[in-house]
């Protein structure tokens, strides 16, 4: 029987077993689905990206041997998941064509094929014009290998005869991973493999369909919402992207393994964009995370997009991620964008130690990072910190470096505290993997992604790492629950008095000293609500204050550690350095009294996840 | 001379002097480090205002007219 002219098609986001980020659609696999749909060939969308279940499991609940063709996106962190599920549904259905793509995919072509019979073929880099030419191709298996951009087994065993590159891409861009000697047209690393040339990226951005695509999840989607602190409201929120690629070169950055060739979208797309997501979900969306590797790599264009949003309503606001050197380098354009709406910036800082920025190769100085962090604060733009605290061969030194950053910089107040705990994780394809591969002398599976909290080279650096971890385990929970009750509570104490300090809906009592004075509901005094701020500050200093104490002892060989253990470390923060457990315990008892506490695991507004 | 005190207690904290319900609409106020200095001094000892800069002097009897801090003659000898 041949293949059926309408095949198909389903396309599932892999679990990672769990997630650090808020839950949103994949974008990629949004893209492809609506690239096929244009040109006739619908398919079915299941997001499985945070789930605890079994991959297999959700494999058969789901009914994914239901298809003639499957494509996974693969993440480092899914690519178990993903063999998983695709094993399952070719033992169940074995003329079904498995495809992977995707960042990981795109760096292990060729080590996926050889060790995963499962998988038919790999996709290399952007999927929207290869998966349509494999669908439209079922029927010609012949043909179907030889398509551009794709990596295959070769049926006779006999490999590549030459037609190959080696897939690191003719931009530069990072594919090819751990087999980069792999088709290189003399075909010996490729042996066994069909590794067709590049295919493009896709030209013109514009061109392509707008990712309008429905997924199926195991859990759904919490609606995407942006707390808007100036206009005092939650807003909806859409993800765009609007760009893609970045011109630079972080030797850690997982976007470059897809290719290296910046393109942007037109500003007019882009409020088109806005509008369809609206009229197609019904919802007023009025605040856009822009997921742009790099929103700000050209500012005049930045500055476009912005004036055509706030043309088109200026109640929307956005938020987008760059890296230091080009905030400074396009400062005059900062003003305008926040006269446009421009709330916050994902600040790609990363390290405040000058060997370890090298390392990653931001090409910036600490210096740097500093002159954007006070710019954007001049100008009353919110940071939202992209930090790694650790790397395998960070020194005391390197962290003392980091520490002093967050302290001048006035990160100490910053939540959530994630930034302290982060580690450098090595993706495949990316040039810091092999760095360290080297370093270390070993070779990585790649199918594993290494523990990075399991690679310091320096015992003092893993200890101070096992105890800062060990202290998130037992105490950030319990500080994050305290904070939110303790912010919920100012918060609604805050929507009671206007900006001069007067009562909303009462006399002004500029300069009261009365405790319980007006103003305040039974049992809560002016005094509580003084105290409470004070404890809500404490409580986004404790992880800092706990790590900045970890690391003196560190360097001094840990005689505390030794002594007392963790609990030696705890900070006494506060006016009156209260022990931490106490701190929490009085923070939780003020929110209660000031009648705002709620159940444990209530969040208050928050800007973004 | 003048003695200086807060009306509320205040957190000095991480390099900052926090001083609570004397920001906008009530909300704590995060002085800088140079302001956080001066908040520092003048509630250590007793100060004569007339003293010092023109800047410093402002802000803290700006504080003083919003009930922030208080200021009152120092005893003698104190
Ligand atoms: C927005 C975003 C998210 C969002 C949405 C996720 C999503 N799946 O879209 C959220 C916040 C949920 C998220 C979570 C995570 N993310 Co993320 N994320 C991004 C970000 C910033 C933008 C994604 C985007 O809009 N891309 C634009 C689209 C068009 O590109 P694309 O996704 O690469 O897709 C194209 C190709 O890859 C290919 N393709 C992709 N899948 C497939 C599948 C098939 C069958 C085919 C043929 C082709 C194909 O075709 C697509 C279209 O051209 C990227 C960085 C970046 N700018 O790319 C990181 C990035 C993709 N994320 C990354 C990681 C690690 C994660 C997490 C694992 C983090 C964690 N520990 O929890 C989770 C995993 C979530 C999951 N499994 O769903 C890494 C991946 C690195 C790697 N090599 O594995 C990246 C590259 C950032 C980095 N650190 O370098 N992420
Ligand atoms: S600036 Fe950001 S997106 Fe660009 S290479 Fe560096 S980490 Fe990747």
């Amino acid at each position: 029987m041949g293949p059926p002219t309408q095949p198909a098609i389903a396309f599932v986001n892999p679990s990672v077993g769990f997630s650090d980020r808020r839950k949103s659609k994949p974008i990629g696999l949004a893209y492809i689905m609506a690239y096929l749909e244009k040109h006739g060939f619908p398919s079915s969308g299941f997001d499985f990206g945070d789930s605890e279940d079994d991959a297999v499991e959700l494999a058969g609940t789901y009914g994914l041997d239901r298809f003639d063709v499957v494509g996974f996106s693969v993440y480092n962190e899914s690519l178990r998941a993903a063999v998983a599920m695709a094993g399952w549904i070719k033992s169940r259905r074995p003329d079904c064509l498995i495809v992977l793509g995707g960042p990981h995919a795109t760096a292990v072509h060729e080590h996926i094929l050889r060790r995963h019979p499962c998988v038919d073929v790999v996709v290399r880099r952007e999927g929207e014009e290869a998966m349509l030419e494999l669908v439209r191709g079922l029927g010609d298996r012949a043909r179907l290998t030889g398509i551009r951009g794709t990596t295959w087994r070769a049926p006779d065993g006999s490999g590549d005869d030459g037609s190959g590159d080696d897939g690191s891409g003719d931009d530069g861009s990072r594919g090819g991973g751990d087999d980069s000697s792999g088709g290189t047209g003399t075909g010996t690393g490729a042996v066994g493999l069909l590794v067709n040339k590049d295919r493009d990226l896709v030209p013109d951005l514009d061109q392509i369909p707008f990712p309008d695509a429905e997924f199926t999840s195991h859990s759904g989607y919490p609606d995407l919402t942006y707390y808007d602190e100036v206009q005092g409201r939650l807003k909806a929120a859409l993800t765009i992207c609007s760009s893609r690629s970045c011109p630079y070169n972080c030797s850690f950055c997982g976007v470059l393994t897809i290719g290296r060739t910046y393109r942007s979208r037109e500003a007019e797309r882009v409020v088109a964009e806005l509008f369809h997501f609206r009229e197609r979900h019904g919802v007023t969306y009025e605040h856009v995370y822009f997921s742009d590797a790099n929103f700000f790599v050209s500012p005049a264009r930045a500055l476009e997009v912005a004036e055509a949003l706030y043309e088109a309503d200026p109640r929307v606001t956005f938020s987008f991620g760059t890296r230091v050197n080009q905030i400074l380098k396009a400062a005059e354009v900062l003003p305008r964008l926040k006269e446009c709406g421009l709330r916050f910036i994902e600040l790609g800082i990363e390290s405040a130690s000058e060997p370890v920025l090298e390392r990653l190769a931001k090409h910036v100085k600490p210096e740097v990072n500093m002159a954007a962090v006070r710019l954007l604060r001049r100008l009353g733009i919110e940071i939202s910190l992209d930090f790694i605290m650790l790397d395998p061969a960070t020194t005391l030194a390197d962290i003392r470096a980091n520490m002093e950053f967050l302290r001048e910089a006035g990160f100490y107040d910053y939540v959530p505290h994630d930034h302290l705990y982060t580690a450098l994780v090595l993706y495949e394809g990316t040039p810091i993997r092999d760095f360290y591969a080297r370093r270390f002398g070993v070779v990585f599976d790649p199918d594993d992604l290494p523990n990075p909290f399991a690679l310091f080279e320096l015992t003092e650096v893993q200890r101070f790492s096992d105890t800062l971890r060990a202290f998130r385990k037992q105490w950030q929970g319990r500080i994050d629950r305290a904070l939110a009750q303790g912010e919920l509570a100012l918060a609604s104490l805050g929507d009671d008095f206007a900006e001069d300090g007067s009562r909303r809906d009462g006399p002004p009592e500029v300069g009261s000293r009365r405790a319980g004075s007006p103003g305040y509901g039974e049992g809560f005094s002016r005094m509580s609500h003084a105290r409470l701020q004070l404890d809500v500050v404490s409580l986004r200093h404790a992880p800092n204050l706990l790590a900045e104490r970890l690391l003196t002892d560190a360097e001094a060989g840990f005689p505390l550690l030794d002594r007392g253990g963790l609990e030696a470390l705890l900070p006494c923060p506060g006016h009156d350095g209260v022990p931490l457990h106490d701190l929490i315990a009085r923070t939780e008892a003020m929110a209660r009294e000031a009648g705002c506490a709620r159940a444990p695991d209530a969040v208050g507004p928050h800007g973004r996840d | 001379m003048q003695r200086i005190t807060s009306e509320l207690p205040y957190l000095d904290q991480a390099g900052h002097v926090y001083v609570p319900l004397a920001g906008p609409a009530r909300s704590c106020l995060k002085l800088n480090r140079h302001a956080s200095r001066i908040w520092r001094e003048a509630l250590r000892r007793p100060v004569d205002l007339e003293d010092l800069p023109a800047p410093d002097r402002d802000f803290l009897l700006g504080l003083t007219r919003r009930g922030v801090l208080h200021t009152a003659p120092a005893p003698e000898g104190g």
